[in-house]
């Protein structure tokens, strides 16, 4: 407060000081004249006496120890003049820290609200998923069976509430477009696990999941919004399925449990079969731990519970154990490695950005010693000169930021964009405040550090020393010292570089992948029906036939198929078979395998060559011999060597023996990165699971696929005007999103490193025109002396290339020990892959040598008379 | 950037004659200056360009209070007067200056045995 004060009394102090200064002068010449001395010599007298005024004045305003805003004013328009004197200057500083700072905060932004901010539940860390694990079935996580479920829910103290939740796409009908829901089959206890509340109405009472419990249905803020918003909701009955059920609640806007895209929460009513059936696991489990109790603790209860279950049904539990996994790893693993790669990027490149403002800065400083000395010597005080350094690198600085802030703001909805379907929780990210200072404050510490160097180089040397210094040029010290951070921009650029050529090379790779089927041209579309209406396999299958006929039919399409699982999205049931005349010892594990059900015509449509035997056709019918198709991998598996048609399989949990009628390729069903392990195709038309009442629709068309649509939807309403059609796609779309993250991944990385390597190459440039600019005066006398200019610029670019040499050295080194990191995002490439290193050091060398030509050959041209004449 | 020579008074002891020319009556700058040359009989004089910092200090500190007047010359000057913050300063300064002076007298006689 008392400071504010003396700022606006700052000016009354001004005047009253000079004024006083004004009458000591005068009492001194008065004195002086008094005793005898000429006015005119006393005058004089005295202001010699007083010395510099200037300087007095200073010295007192300095005594103010505040300093006072309008001379912080002053010190910011000398910086902005200053730096707008030296405009390549200023625009390389800022423009490496705007994009280094805003590289940093968009990444940051992201991997914080991915993996680092908490689950928006209450009490986050208690929540755990489980699942059910087999060591014979390689100890990956399966889903849990529904008897499982709730032995465990009744035997576990550990956890204050478990849940089981599963995707079950419903439809929604009786409205003006009928839409396919996405819905989740929940048990009661879901809303209360997770610790949250209904936005409007409520959420399942805990009995609310039994079997003869009245159809109710929780829905997404989402659909509330898409059914009008009405506020009297609660109590509406929706036709899902075919059957009433009465929305009780709307759930919050960001609620996202399993995914953002969840329209709907229906109760896992089951019935007595299906709650005791152990055999068929297709349940998620998530749970709320108690207070007070660990996952440790949680996870030794859950292998006593297992191992009693394996007593009590040893047929069947035998070998399974549950695995705890914390919620929020489990929504947010598999993004890990991937945003904290990108994550290291980025604070690479943001430390390539301060060391080159480092070293624009001390060769700047290093330019401006003979102006500071001069200041100095014209009597401005050190803490003068310190304060103007400080205010002109936290101009720098702040414009850098300014900007960086400027630009992420805009890229983060970009980022937003792209981000979804890439990342978790992609629509919740926003710009994270910590980073923004972490970069703001990283830029400022190197402003500072080495804004100043100048300054206190003037202090040490002292001010004679460096008058005569600057007037010769910098001590060969400052080379070094700018050389040595131009070594480390190179090894940190050499490192983003592999990164970047070592996901590239997975890329081109990954996109070379064949993906088994002809993927042009072909529309795919999602039909699931509603059991209430054909509740049988007979109507579903009758149904399927009619569509497919119809499809068939349409002008300018080619060919027609369904499969249970689309191509290229991800999805691949698998279950347990059994091969006829197979001897399975004891500890053999079981033979699981891809199941897909499709119609005949197929695999025509979808551009699957038969390898061997023949395709489904229309002869294959409910009635007829069970027959099935398998892939060369499952037919390599169960007969090695042996011819696999008219061998036998069967679902373990069927008894039908399906006959081997045709072999085909593997294909990438998961995506390119996958491979589908052993598969068995059965024709749709014999297919006895009920449940099984959904199938996609393949239409291989003559022109634009998606130009087919109306056409193929007027088809399905002509056969049921009710019947809605979900996720139309195309399998090229199918296939890029199945690249998607990839493709993310190595762009970002590569727009980083191709910064870092552009302001490394500046940094190289900039060293090696400061040197030649330097040594002038020197290769003037070598030349005139007889050296020749190739000479000269021989010894230059050595100079120059001997810093980049050393760099990319350290940073090829550093990169061998780094790559591993990269393994689980490579594909096809070796993280040590010695020709992306070389690649690496060839690019770096290359653009290094181009930075350097131009000032060499400015050596090259040197007048030497003209050059010694400087001097 | 070196610091003007500071007359001949040794570091941190301007001040305090300041003080203690103050504690008689209150002067002006040019006053104060000409007092202690006088009473140190020509021995130690003091610049314009620490006496006027100085004071400046002493002001943002405290010590003493400013006020404008009329000079014995009918000159408008800037009268300095001593306050109760700037007596207890005297003290302490005093004590300190006493100590250092004590401590050379001690090494200088050590140094004349």
């Amino acid at each position: 407060m008392k400071r504010i004060l003396r700022y606006f009394r700052a000016r009354q102090f001004e005047r009253d000081l000079a004024a006083e200064l004004e009458a000591h002068l005068d009492e001194k010449i008065a004195e002086l004249i008094a005793a005898g001395m000429h006015p005119d010599q006393a005058r004089a007298h005295a202001l010699r006496h007083f010395g510099n005024r200037t300087r007095l004045l200073e010295r007192c305003r300095e005594k103010w120890a505040f300093m006072p805003l309008d001379e912080i004013g002053q010190d910011v328009r000398y910086a902005l003049r200053m730096l707008r004197k030296s405009p390549v200057f200023t625009a390389v500083a800022v423009l490496s820290l705007t994009l280094g700072i805003a590289a940093n905060i968009l990444i940051f932004s992201a991997v914080d609200n991915v993996l680092l901010r908490s689950l928006p539940y209450p009490q986050p860390r208690r929540l755990f998923a489980l699942w059910s694990r087999s060591a014979p079935h390689g100890a990956e996580p399966m889903h849990v069976s529904a008897a499982d479920f709730y032995d465990w829910r009744a035997q576990s103290h550990a956890f204050e509430s478990l849940a089981a939740y599963a995707s079950w796409p419903m439809n929604l009908t009786d409205i003006d477009e009928p839409r396919r829901l996405a819905t989740e089959l929940v048990s009661a206890s879901l809303f209360a696990t997770l610790g949250v509340q209904a936005h409007i109405g409520r959420t399942f009472a805990p009995d609310e999941d039994r079997e003869q419990s009245a159809p109710v249905v929780v829905i997404s803020h989402r659909l509330w919004r898409e059914l009008g918003a009405p506020s009297e909701i609660a109590g509406r009955e929706l036709t899902i399925n075919g059957s009433p059920a009465t929305v009780i609640g709307v759930m919050p806007a960001g609620f996202a449990f399993p995914s953002p895209e969840t329209d709907a929460w229906v109760p896992l009513a089951l019935n007595t079969a299906n709650r005791s059936n152990r055999e068929g696991r297709w349940l998620k489990v998530i749970g709320r731990l108690r207070p007070n109790i660990t996952g440790r603790d949680a996870a030794t209860e859950m292998d006593v519970i297992s191992r009693r279950l394996a007593a009590a049904y040893p047929a069947i539990n035998t070998g399974w154990s549950a695995s705890l996994v914390p919620l929020q790893e489990e929504l947010v693993g598999k993004t890990r490695p991937i945003l904290l790669t990108l994550q290291a990027g980025g604070l690479l490149l943001l430390l390539i950005a301060c060391a080159n403002l480092a070293n624009l800065l001390l060769a700047r400083g290093a330019s401006r010693s003979r102006e500071i000395a001069v200041r100095a010597a014209l009597g401005a005080g050190r803490a003068r000169i310190l304060r103007q350094l400080i205010v002109e690198s936290l101009v720098l600085a702040t414009l850098g930021g300014g900007l960086a802030l400027a630009l992420a703001t805009q890229g983060i909805a970009l980022v937003r964009t792209f981000g979804a379907g890439l990342i978790p929780r992609a629509e919740d990210i926003h710009m994270s405040s910590p980073v923004a200072l972490f970069a703001l404050a990283a830029t400022v510490f190197t402003a500072l550090i080495f804004g100043l160097a100048p300054a206190l180089d003037a202090a040490r040397v002292g001010l004679r020393a460096h008058l005569a210094s600057a007037a010769r040029g910098t001590p060969r010290d400052l080379e070094h010292k700018r050389g040595l951070l131009v070594s480390i921009e190179i090894a940190l650029a050499s490192i983003l570089l592999v990164a970047t050529g070592l996901l590239g090379e997975s890329l081109v790779r990954l996109l070379a992948t064949a993906p088994g089927l002809q993927t042009g041209h072909v529309l795919t579309m999602r039909l699931a029906l509603p059991r209430s209406k054909y509740p049988t396999n007979a109507a579903q299958i009758a149904f399927f036939q009619q569509l497919l006929e119809r499809a068939q039919s349409l002008p300018g399409i080619a060919a027609a198929g369904e499969i249970s699982d689309t191509p290229l999205a991800g999805n691949n049931p698998t279950f347990e078979f059994v091969v006829q005349g197979a001897v399975r010892g004891p500890s053999d594990p079981p033979l699981q395998a891809g199941l897909r059900v499709i119609s005949a015509g197929y695999l025509r449509a979808a551009g699957i060559p038969l390898r061997k035997g023949r395709d489904f056709t229309a002869a294959d019918r409910p009635g007829s011999m069970p027959v099935a198709i398998v892939n060369e991998t499952m037919a390599r598996r169960c007969w090695p060597g042996a011819d696999p048609l008219g061998r036998a399989v069967r679902l373990k949990e069927d008894q039908r023996w399906m006959t081997v009628a045709g072999v085909v390729p593997d294909i990438k069903h998961m995506g390119l990165k996958a491979d589908e392990g052993p598969v068995v195709y059965t024709p749709y038309a014999q297919k006895t699971q009920e449940w099984l009442a959904w199938t996609t629709l393949l239409v291989r068309t003559a022109g634009e696929p998606m130009d087919f649509v109306p056409a193929v939807r007027n088809a399905i309403r002509g056969l049921d005007k009710n019947q809605p059609v979900a996720e139309i796609s195309t399998l090229e779309r199918s296939l890029a999103r199945s690249t998607a993250v990839p493709r993310f991944t190595t762009l970002v990385i590569g727009v980083v490193s191709g910064l870092a390597l552009l302001i490394a190459v500046v940094g190289v440039y900039g060293l090696l025109a400061y040197t030649v600019a330097r040594r002038m005066p020197e290769l003037g006398i070598r030349l005139a002396l007889g050296a020749s200019p190739r000479q000269l610029s021989w010894l230059l670019l050595r100079q120059a290339m001997v810093r980049v040499l050393g760099g990319v050295a350290a940073g090829l080194a550093g990169s061998w020990w780094l790559a591993h990191w990269l393994e689980s995002l490579l594909f096809g490439v070796r993280p040590h892959d010695p020709a992306t290193f070389a690649g690496v050091a060839a690019v770096l060398l290359l653009a290094s040598l181009a930075a350097v030509l131009a000032p060499a050959r400015r050596a090259m041209k040197i007048d030497p008379t003209a050059a010694l004449r400087a001097e | 950037m070196a610091a003007p020579p500071q007359g001949d008074l040794l570091p941190g002891t301007l001040e305090m004659l300041i003080l203690l020319t103050l504690r008689r009556e209150p002067l002006h700058g040019y006053a104060i200056a000409q007092r202690i040359q006088q009473t140190s009989a020509d021995l130690l004089r003091v610049e314009e360009g620490s006496l006027y910092p100085a004071l400046q200090r002493m002001l943002i500190e405290g010590w003493v209070s400013a006020e404008w007047g009329v000079s014995a010359r009918h000159r408008r000057v800037r009268i300095y007067t001593l306050t109760p913050a700037g007596r207890k300063q005297l003290t302490l300064e005093t004590e300190r200056v006493g100590r250092v002076l004590d401590g050379i007298a001690r090494v200088m006689r050590l140094a004349e045995a």
